[in-house]
C-alpha cells in the first residue's frame, strides 16, 4: 500500500474461539492491519471473551489454539486490546482466568473508546 | 462517498443480496464502490459452480454481472477461498487440483485489499 493514511480501526471480536472460523478470520483481519502500519485496536464483546480465557487446550476437539494468535499481537504492535466487563460477567469469567494481554472495559467506555475510531470492523 | 464493502455472508444467506441490493442503490445514489471483498463464508458467492434451481438466484451470477457492468471491483480473499475449496485457474494449478470454480471478473487477492480498501474509503460496511 502506497498510502501514508493511517486510520484507527478497531476489530470487534464477538464470536467464540472454536466451533466456527470467524474468530480466527477476524484475528487473521486484525494482524493483516497491523501488517500495513495501521492503528489496530481488539475489542472483545458476547461470545468474543471466550478467546481470551488463559489455558485453552483445544488440542482435545482437534483445533489450533487461537490464544497463540494473540500473543503474536504484541509484535505488531498492537497494544490495545480490550475486553467487555459485562460480557465477562454474563460468561462467568473472572479476571484471574484471562490472558494477560487485555484491559477490562465497561460499557461506557467502550461507547467513547469507540466514538474516536475511524472504523469498526467486525464479521 | 466512497464505500468498501465487505461481504461474509454465504450465498445461500438473505444477506448476500442486501448487500448486493445496497451496492446498486450506492451507484443508483451517485455514490462510488471502491471494491466489495468477499472474505470468510462470503467467498462462496464467487463459487462459479453454483446451480440453483432457475426460479431462484444465482448469487454468483448476480455478483459477476454486477461486477461486469458497473465496474465495481470483486476482490476474493484467496486464503479464505482456498480453505473453502474456492481456486481460480491459478490456484488450481498450484493446490493441483481438478478443477477450478473462481472466474472474472471476481479476482483473488490478500486481505490487504480490504485493509487498503477501508482506510482509502469514506465508509466501511460488513454484511455478514
Amino acid at each position: 500500500m502506497s498510502e501514508v493514511q493511517k486510520k484507527n480501526i478497531t476489530f470487534i471480536c464477538r464470536h467464540s474461539p472454536y466451533g466456527g472460523s470467524q474468530a480466527r478470520e477476524l484475528l487473521d483481519a486484525a494482524l493483516a492491519g497491523a501488517a500495513f502500519d495501521q492503528n489496530i485496536s481488539l475489542l472483545f464483546m458476547g461470545a468474543g471473551v471466550l478467546q481470551l480465557v488463559e489455558q485453552q487446550n483445544p488440542s482435545t476437539i482437534e483445533q489450533k489454539n487461537l490464544a497463540k494468535m494473540l500473543s503474536m499481537l504484541a509484535l505488531y504492535d498492537v497494544e490495545n486490546i480490550f475486553v467487555h466487563e459485562q460480557a465477562l460477567e454474563q460468561f462467568g469469567i473472572e479476571e484471574r482466568q484471562l490472558l494477560d494481554v487485555a484491559l477490562i472495559k465497561n460499557s461506557l467506555s467502550i461507547q467513547e473508546w469507540l466514538q474516536e475510531q475511524d472504523i469498526c470492523m467486525s464479521l | 462517498m466512497n464505500y468498501l464493502i465487505n461481504v461474509t455472508a454465504p450465498p445461500s444467506s438473505q444477506t448476500s443480496l442486501s448487500a448486493l441490493r445496497f451496492c446498486q442503490a450506492l451507484l443508483k445514489k451517485g455514490h462510488n464502490i471502491s471494491r466489495v471483498f468477499f472474505y470468510g463464508d462470503g467467498v462462496y458467492n464467487a463459487n462459479s459452480l453454483l446451480s440453483p434451481p432457475t426460479d431462484e438466484n444465482n448469487m454468483e451470477q448476480l455478483w459477476r454481472d454486477f461486477g461486469g457492468n458497473e465496474q465495481v471491483e470483486l476482490v476474493v480473499c484467496i486464503a479464505a477461498a482456498v480453505r473453502r475449496g474456492l481456486l481460480n485457474e491459478e490456484e488450481a494449478k498450484r493446490y493441483n487440483k481438478p478443477a477450478s470454480n473462481i472466474q472474472a471478473p471476481f479476482i483473488v487477492s490478500g486481505l490487504g485489499q480490504m485493509i487498503e480498501g477501508a482506510v482509502l474509503a469514506d465508509r466501511s460496511l460488513t454484511f455478514s
